[in-house]
C-alpha cells in the first residue's frame, strides 16, 4: 500500500513520458501464470540469480525464506491494489481538487482532505481484495519459496501437503480459508457501501 | 482591479485576449461552447498557466512570464465558483464553507463562527449540518457562493453559475447573485452562454470567439444592431426575444 498508493495516484493524475510502459509492467504479473512468476523471481533473487548472486555475497539469502513468500505474494497480488487504487483516484472529480486549491489548500492538504477521503472506499476494498489474492497464492510461492513447514508453508500449500495423507486435515484447513475469504468479502462490501 | 493579458495555445486555436475589471464591476464572458470562456477563468485562477502574458490583481502579480512569476492557486486569493459548484460531498455544508478558512490557517473556532455567519447571510443556516447532496440546486449555489466569499477574496470567478438551475430558481438566483457581487465590492468575472444572464448580471459583456474577444461593451452596446456580425449570428432570434420580453414586462 505504501508503494502502490503513490504510484497509482501519479499514474491517475499525471501524464508523464513512459506512463504506458509503467502500466504494462504493473499488469505483467496479472497476465503471467503464477508458476512463471515464481520462476522469474527465482531467476532474479535465487542464489545464482541476477540480483540474488550479489545479495548472496552480502550474506542475504532470499529464495526459500519467509521473505520469499512475502515477495512472491507482493509480486503476484500488488497489481490488483494498484489497478483498483488508480481507478479510485480517477473516479475523484478533478473539479473538487481544483476547488480546494482555489480555496487556499496546498497540494498536500488537497490530497489529504479531498482526494484520499473520497478514494478511501476504493483503496480499502482494493487492499482487501489484494490480501485475498495473496492469501490464495500458490504457484509463485511454491516455486520461489518452497514448501517448508513452519517457514514458507502458506495455507494453500499446507492444504495441498495435508491432502497427500490426511484429507480431513486439508478439509479443516480449507474450511478456515473459506471462513477468512467470507470475512474478506463481507469487509469489502461494507467498505464499498461506506 | 484585475488586469489580465493572456496567450495560451490550445488544441484548436490560440487563446489571446486582454481583460480588465475594476472593483465592484462585473464582466461577463459570453460565447459558444468551446470558445475558451472557462479556460480564461482557469488561467486567472491558476489552475492553468498562460504561455505568455501577465495577470495582476489588486496590485499583486499573479502571473508574469517576463519575471517568471507563477503564483499557485492557493495563494491568489480568488473565489472561484466552478461549474456544478464542486461542493465536497464528504463534508457537511458548514464543513464546505469552513474549508477555505481552515486551509488559510484560521483557527477552527473562528472558522466555524465565520462559516456559520456567512451561511446565515445566505439564508441557508438551517442546512449547515446537511450533506451538499441533500440540497436543491439553488441552495447548492448559495453554499458555493458562501464558500467562495467567506475567505474575503480579491476577485470572484463564476463559471456558468445559473446553468444547473430550473427556470424559476434561475430568476431568483440571478437577482441574489447580482446583489451578492455588489455587496462584496470586488471585481467579478462570470462565464455564461445564456444571453439573459449576461444582460442582467454584467456591467460589461465580452463576446469570446475561438479564444479572442470579438466584441465588448455595456449590455446596450452589445445589443445595438450591427455592433458585431458574430454577435448578431450568435444571439440570433433570442435578442429579439429578450427585448420583446422586456418591453412587455
Amino acid at each position: 500500500m505504501l508503494c502502490g498508493t503513490p504510484i497509482s495516484y501519479i499514474n491517475a493524475r499525471i501524464a508523464y513520458r513512459g506512463r504506458g510502459i509503467i502500466d504494462t509492467l504493473i499488469d505483467i504479473p496479472v497476465i503471467l501464470p503464477p508458476a512463471v512468476a515464481g520462476l522469474a523471481l527465482l531467476m532474479a533473487f535465487g542464489r545464482y540469480g541476477v540480483l540474488g548472486s550479489y545479495l548472496s555475497i552480502c550474506g542475504i539469502e532470499v529464495a526459500y525464506t519467509t521473505l520469499a513468500v512475502v515477495l512472491a505474494q507482493v509480486f503476484v497480488a500488488s497489481p490488483f491494489y494498484i489497478k483498483q487504487a488508480r481507478a479510485s483516484f480517477e473516479a475523484v472529480d478533478r473539479s473538487l481538487e481544483d476547488a480546494a486549491r482555489t480555496l487556499g489548500a496546498s497540494p498536500v492538504r488537497t490530497f489529504a482532505r479531498i482526494t484520499m477521503p473520497l478514494a478511501a472506499g476504493g483503496l480499502v476494498s482494493g487492499a482487501v481484495m489484494t490480501f485475498a489474492r495473496a492469501l490464495s497464492e500458490f504457484g509463485a510461492t511454491i516455486m520461489f519459496a518452497g514448501n517448508i513447514q513452519g517457514r514458507t508453508q502458506t495455507m494453500p500449500l499446507a492444504i495441498y501437503t495435508a491432502m497427500q495423507g490426511d484429507l480431513d486435515a486439508s478439509l479443516a484447513l480449507a474450511v478456515i480459508l473459506v471462513i477468512i475469504s467470507f470475512g474478506v468479502i463481507t469487509g469489502v462490501r461494507y467498505a464499498v457501501r461506506r | 482591479m484585475l488586469v489580465a493579458v493572456m496567450e495560451k495555445h490550445l488544441r484548436d486555436y490560440t487563446l489571446d485576449l486582454e481583460i480588465a475589471v475594476g472593483d465592484g464591476e462585473t464582466l461577463v464572458l459570453i460565447g459558444e461552447n468551446g470558445a475558451g470562456k472557462s479556460t480564461v477563468l482557469n488561467l486567472v485562477a491558476g489552475l492553468l498557466h498562460p504561455d505568455a502574458g501577465s495577470i495582476t490583481l489588486s496590485g499583486r502579480t499573479l502571473f508574469d512570464d517576463g519575471t517568471r512569476t507563477v503564483l499557485p492557486p492557493e495563494d491568489r486569493r480568488i473565489g472561484y465558483v466552478l461549474q456544478n459548484y464542486a461542493l465536497f460531498p464528504h463534508m457537511s455544508v458548514a464543513g464546505n464553507v469552513a474549508f477555505g478558512l481552515l486551509s488559510r490557517g484560521v483557527p477552527k473556532g473562528e472558522a466555524q463562527e465565520r462559516a456559520a455567519g456567512m451561511l446565515g447571510r445566505m439564508g441557508i443556516a438551517a442546512h449547515a449540518d446537511d450533506p451538499p447532496g441533500a440540497l436543491s440546486g439553488g441552495q447548492r449555489q448559495r453554499v458555493a457562493l458562501a464558500r467562495a466569499l467567506v475567505t474575503d477574496p480579491d476577485l470572484l470567478l463564476l463559471d456558468e453559475p445559473l446553468a444547473a438551475l430550473d427556470v424559476r430558481t434561475k430568476n431568483v438566483m440571478r437577482k441574489e447573485l447580482r446583489a451578492c457581487i455588489r455587496e462584496a465590492g470586488i471585481p467579478a468575472v462570470i462565464v455564461t452562454h445564456a444571453l439573459r444572464d449576461a444582460l442582467e448580471l454584467g456591467d460589461r459583456i465580452a463576446v469570446i470567439e475561438e479564444g479572442r474577444i470579438t466584441a465588448s461593451g455595456t449590455p446596450d452596446d452589445i445589443l445595438r444592431p450591427g455592433a458585431n456580425s458574430f454577435v448578431a449570428n450568435f444571439f440570433c432570434s433570442c435578442v429579439h426575444g429578450v427585448r420583446e420580453g422586456e418591453s412587455q414586462g
